[in-house]
């Protein structure tokens, strides 16, 4: 296993995001005590698509790259207790393209994996939950469920 | 009026100081063009020899004084091109179809045959002796002819069949290059490593897909197990076995982009 991989192509990827990015979202890697780079953490915001729910709110979502990258697929976490479904308690987000047993290829860059989870909040899979709170509310009660998005959209607003 | 004809046969004709006006070899009749294609074989004599069941385009010919014995190698052998003389064959192969043609208008069969013998030969002792591109090009010219030789009796034209099979056989080499060219088209960058194509230091190419990777990265995906193309959607694999080192990478991508 030699090292470097992941990490070389990390910063191909943050020079594609650079060049090229979806409108709204933001991605940079961390930025150390010393002002340096680590390019194995990356902080980013998605924002919530137009015309749904979740429109208004900009979601922070921290991208953790393990030293397999891009063999292994990062984790992907919003802050704790956030309300979705997919989302576990701990803000790990479930989903088939970051699944190393399922949807995930070397080959998936990081502004497809933004843009994934974007729709992913809007059209949850009720086949797969991660939390109790967020899949029973969408199962049972949609007007709560609605209220409770659009409540949590409050709770991010754009940062300007 | 016939054209003027070099004094040394073995080198080329000077095609644009003979016709200043139109294509090369517009308005060649048959007989010229035919013995144009000899000197053009002359020029290449490093071309493989023809594979066997093939007939010499000689043994048409019933004059037994246009009979040309094997050639020594041509002192102006090393100053032709490859790209010239695909060229020139493109400029004849282009003339035979249009006399071809004019042939099938009037219903000589027996001419449009001696053609077919004529293209086949070009196709099948050429190809080699030329760039990958302008064997297709060739091969798309003499495409033209053949729906208007399905036209014809050709039940015991055996060289008819040979030429059919040749065209055949080098199609599904342009299509094999055709489909590479779609996937170079849409990733333009190792799948892995995310550095352009263009950039990589030791590409490697899988077999299964014909996508192409970073050697680092990919034998690092690979590990020692057969797995799934790193590609989105992609239903190729790579192991050891199945990546190798294309020696024709450089010319495919600057070909293909």
């Amino acid at each position: 296993m030699s090292g470097g991989i992941a990490r070389g192509r990390l910063a191909e990827e943050r020079k594609a995001w650079r060049k090229n990015h979806p409108h709204g979202f933001v991605a940079k890697p961390e930025t150390m005590a010393d002002g340096s780079a680590n390019l194995m953490i990356w902080h980013c915001t998605i924002p919530g698509k137009q015309g749904t729910d979740w429109e208004g709110g900009y979601y922070p979502l921290t991208l953790h790259f393990s030293e397999d990258y891009p063999s292994k697929p990062p984790k992907c976490k919003f802050p704790q207790g956030f309300f979705h479904p997919n989302v576990y308690p701990s803000g790990t987000v479930c989903l088939s393209i970051l699944n190393e047993d399922s949807g995930w290829r070397p080959a998936i860059t990081v502004k497809q994996i933004l843009v994934g989870i974007q729709d992913l909040l809007d059209q949850p899979n009720p086949a797969d939950p991660a939390q109790t709170d967020g899949y029973h509310i969408f199962i049972q009660d949609k007007p709560e469920y609605k209220r409770r998005v659009r409540v949590q959209a409050k709770q991010y607003p754009a940062l300007l | 009026m016939a054209p003027p004809r070099p004094a040394s046969p073995q080198s080329l004709p000077p095609v644009a100081a003979t016709r200043s006006r139109g294509r090369p070899y517009e308005g060649w009749t048959l007989k010229e063009l035919i013995g144009e294609v000899r000197r053009l074989r002359r020029a290449a004599s490093s071309a493989p020899p023809r594979p066997a069941g093939v007939l010499d385009l000689d043994q048409g010919d019933a004059r037994a004084s246009d009979t040309v014995a094997p050639s020594p190698p041509s002192p102006c052998e090393s100053q032709e091109q490859p790209h010239h003389l695909g060229k020139r064959l493109e400029d004849v192969l282009i003339s035979l179809r249009d006399v071809a043609f004019q042939f099938i208008k009037i219903g000589r069969q027996d001419e449009v045959r001696k053609i077919v013998n004529v293209a086949h030969d070009i196709v099948v002792n050429f190809c080699n002796a030329i760039r990958a591109p302008e064997a297709f090009k060739l091969v798309a010219a003499a495409e033209n002819v053949k729906p208007h030789l399905l036209k014809i009796d050709h039940d015991d034209n055996l060289l008819f069949l040979q030429f059919k099979a040749a065209l055949e056989r080098e199609q599904q080499v342009h299509n094999v290059n055709h489909e590479i060219a779609i996937s170079l088209d849409k990733y333009t960058n190792c799948p892995l490593s995310g550095t352009e194509i263009a950039e990589l230091t030791q590409p490697l190419r899988s077999m299964t897909c014909g996508h192409i990777f970073e050697r680092q990265h990919i034998m690092n995906y690979m590990g020692s197990s057969l797995k799934g193309c790193p590609v989105i959607g992609c239903p190729g694999a790579v192991s050891n076995d199945l990546v190798f080192e294309d020696a024709e990478l450089r010319h495919d991508i600057k070909y293909c982009h």
